[in-house]
């Protein structure tokens, strides 16, 4: 509770700064408050500094709430670097601030209840965000996408949570567990549909290209950063609901996922956009977390929570570059953003390494949840190493082309950008979603149940 | 002068419709409806600038309503008659389901709504409606009709939004949202008449925002509704169109939430169902009118910049669909 209250009084003042200062303070305020979250790591089990009647935070909630405080951040600085935003920053700022409000509170409730509409409230400011400073006309069946998928994947969500209010009186999800032996997969599937929807899980992911290539730059960072992982957050809940024994219904979302992570790898060897291609890379490495979450074990949890802070930060960084790049061509495709990266060849530099890092090269915390996700799969049906295989094949296929593509050296009649310099205040937002990395290198061990 | 009429034929309709409420002879709540449907024909036909169309939209009115009537009577004649329960009750029920416009009895009211101005569609869309509905318990010991009533309901809240996206013109699109919400209402009065106040209640006030609205920025068509909405307006509209997508936390999605908690506990499969088929349409076709209704080609003056009224409005639009969802939570 304190730190809502931190929020909104910061938010209060801030409001009477003059304009051009309000971006700055905005993002010093999100700074703050992420060190403020910091406060709720309190190791194992719940912490006791947050339990009240309405809230109730563990690792797995103050990862979560740490997280979205940081890419909120890193929207408003990337945002503020582009030049498409310029002119309406004051609606991008109070749009961010409230999704970002509204992500904290979700990750904080303690009722299925309040989670479902804090769940469902915080596609409103996106939709809000992608339908205002989207480019093209297809921003608006994106939006009818992404909100069909989300809201009627969670209708399931929404009559087990009111059954739990009619019948039990109340949808608190804490320190209780419902008896599991006469429940069928309809019902496991309406718990899950949702968040797996949200994740994306395959073959539930079809809104997500479409969201992230309509989406703004900053759009894209809190869409990839942190919205998808509300999803995990869910899933862990309804899991703690039901003591984490689902067994045969996992082992069928399992085999989806890792049918889906090839997949996923293998869209993204055919992709000429950019963004579409990050979009398809993202589902692969949700499906790791996926694996890891329904795997029932606590080294399946330790590596989805794992790949799921890290993605945060690896995939946000990634729309940052390629939002910087595509605004130098004014495109999104590959082969014309490498006048962008011959221009301004830091670039070069700095994608190799963010992808590596989506690769999952060491030390990149993702090799770590790989390794313990590919561990709890492999430990149900060995043979399943084949597919898991083929993942790591194409994606490092796909990771290599992307490469190749940006940084190629042929020569070219004329060049066209709009802009060959690169400045520190543009790779700042990068330069931010480095350090955290490291944090989660050497800490991930956290997420151990002890 | 004309709007002095229109007022007075208009409180004249609303004392009779409340009269009616206190009938307890099916007779005189026949004769209470028709006598407030009389009195809404001048109100439905006074225009400021009289044109040929007014005729067309109240002439169709009145011969539905007139025919619905005849039904009502027949059935009450039939009844003291020969005392045939089942046809009576028949007869009644199907009166009254023309009156209401429900599946598939909704035929007239697009037809009619295009030619009322947006005064008449806000009556006879919300207002009306509203008492008519209040007849429908009386049939529930019935089973033929109170079976007849569920399936037209749930008719009514999975066609009418699929109609509101082919609706080319602003009065159909608010016609079969009309049909829509009858369907909710209907299903609301098998759980108690205390649930279709509170919906009832909410959805006039709602629906009053949204017509005045549109009303004054004189919309026709909906592929125009970015141009002709008011500036001013738009963040209320906006408000209102996220409302009745059945976003949370905000007004519509908790009125249909306590619906569907109540269907759960009685353990209403085909209404649970019916009510997360039409939110999620619903969803869509107001996902679409909120696109339509904020892309415009010229920069317009933006929120606070109407005259004082135009911003209390406004504002209390945008408070009653952001926070009344909240408080209609707490108080059921």
């Amino acid at each position: 509770m304190g730190l809502l209250i931190l929020m909104a009084l910061n938010c209060f003042c801030v409001m009477f700064l003059n304009k051009k200062d309000q971006t700055v303070a905005v993002v010093n305020c999100f700074g703050v408050w992420s060190a403020f979250s910091l406060m709720y790591w309190g190791g194992s089990g719940v912490s006791r500094e947050s339990l009240s009647e309405l809230f109730c935070v563990d690792i797995y909630s103050s990862s979560m709430i740490s997280l979205s405080l940081w890419i909120c951040g890193i929207s408003i600085l990337v945002s503020s670097c582009m030049t498409n935003l310029r002119g309406v920053f004051n609606s991008y700022l109070i749009l961010v601030t409230l999704l970002c409000f509204l992500l904290v509170q979700c990750f904080m409730v303690n009722t299925l209840a309040m989670f479902y509409v804090l769940f469902e409230s915080t596609l409103i400011p996106l939709a809000s965000i992608i339908g205002i400073w989207g480019g093209q006309i297809e921003r608006v069946p994106s939006i009818q996408y992404m909100a069909a998928y989300t809201v009627g994947g969670s209708f399931p969500l929404l009559l087990i949570f009111t059954t739990m209010e009619v019948h039990a009186g109340s949808s608190f999800m804490w320190f209780i567990s419902m008896k599991t032996t006469s429940l069928n997969w309809l019902f496991w599937g309406g718990c899950f549909l949702g968040f797996l929807i949200k994740l994306p899980a395959f073959p539930f992911h079809a809104w997500l290209p479409k969201a992230h290539v309509q989406a703004p730059v900053g759009g894209s960072v809190i869409l990839a950063g942190i919205l998808l992982k509300l999803g995990g957050y869910g899933i862990t809940r309804m899991m703690m609901l039901f003591s984490y024994t689902l067994e045969s219904f996992g082992i069928l979302v399992m085999s989806f996922s890792i049918v889906g992570s090839v997949y996923g790898a293998f869209m993204c060897l055919r992709q000429s956009d950019i963004k579409k291609l990050i979009a398809y890379s993202s589902v692969s490495h949700m499906a790791f977390s996926i694996m890891g979450l329904f795997s029932c074990t606590e080294v399946g949890m330790v590596g989805a929570y794992i790949m799921l802070v890290s993605h945060g930060f690896i995939s946000p960084g990634l729309f940052v570059l390629s939002g910087i790049n595509s605004e130098m061509v004014h495109s999104r495709k590959i082969k014309v953003m490498s006048d962008g990266v011959r221009a301004a060849p830091s670039l070069g530099f700095f994608w190799l390494v963010m992808i590596m890092a989506n690769l999952g090269v060491p030390p990149c915390p993702v090799i770590i949840s790989e390794v313990l996700s590919v561990v709890c799969v492999i430990a149900l049906y060995p043979w399943v190493f084949v597919l898991l295989l083929m993942y790591f094949i194409l994606s490092g296929a796909y990771s290599f082309s992307l490469y190749c593509q940006l940084t190629r050296t042929k020569k070219k009649i004329k060049m066209k950008v709009f802009f060959n310099e690169v400045t520190l205040k543009d790779m700042s937002a990068l330069y931010f979603l480095f350090y955290p990395l490291a944090e989660v290198l050497f800490k991930w061990d956290l997420w151990a149940m002890m | 002068m004309q709007m002095l009429s229109m007022i007075v034929f208009l409180v004249m309709s609303l004392m009779a419709s409340i009269a009616m409420l206190f009938m307890s002879s099916i007779f005189w709540v026949w004769v209470m409806t028709d006598v407030g449907t009389l009195f809404l024909i001048p109100f439905l036909s006074a225009e400021t600038r009289p044109k040929k169309s007014w005729f067309t939209g109240v002439a169709t009115y009145f011969v539905i309503q007139f025919f619905g009537s005849v039904m009502i009577l027949g059935g009450i004649i039939l009844d003291w008659a020969i005392e045939a329960a089942d046809w009576s009750s028949a007869m009644m029920c199907f009166g009254f389901a023309l009156k209401l416009g429900m599946v598939p009895l909704h035929f007239w009211v697009s037809r009619s709504f295009v030619y009322f101005h947006y005064g008449g569609i806000f009556i006879v869309g919300a207002g009306q409606k509203v008492f008519v509905v209040a007849c429908v318990p009386l049939f529930s010991d019935v089973p033929l009709c109170a079976y007849a009533y569920y399936f037209m309901a749930v008719g009514s809240m999975v066609y009418g939004p699929i109609a509101m996206f082919n609706a080319i013109a602003v009065k159909s699109f608010l016609a079969y949202s009309s049909v829509t919400h009858t369907g909710f209402l209907v299903i609301g009065s098998f759980f108690g008449l205390h649930i279709v106040y509170a919906y009832s209640f909410i959805y006039c006030v709602s629906m009053a925002f949204l017509v005045f609205m549109l009303w004054s920025g004189d919309c026709k068509f909906m592929k125009n509704l970015g141009s002709e909405l008011p500036g001013y307006y738009k963040t209320g509209f906006v408000c209102i169109a996220m409302s009745f997508s059945g976003f949370p936390p905000f007004l519509d999605f908790c009125t249909k939430f306590v619906i569907l908690q109540l269907s759960m506990e009685q353990d209403s499969t085909i209404t649970m169902v019916a009510i997360l088929t039409s939110s999620l349409i619903n969803l869509i076709v107001w996902v679409w009118v909120l696109f339509i209704a904020t892309s415009s080609e010229v920069k317009e003056p933006g929120f606070l910049s109407g005259t004082t009224g135009q911003n209390v409005l406004n504002m209390s639009c945008i408070i009653w669909n952001l926070f009344m969802g909240a408080g209609f939570s707490m108080l059921y």
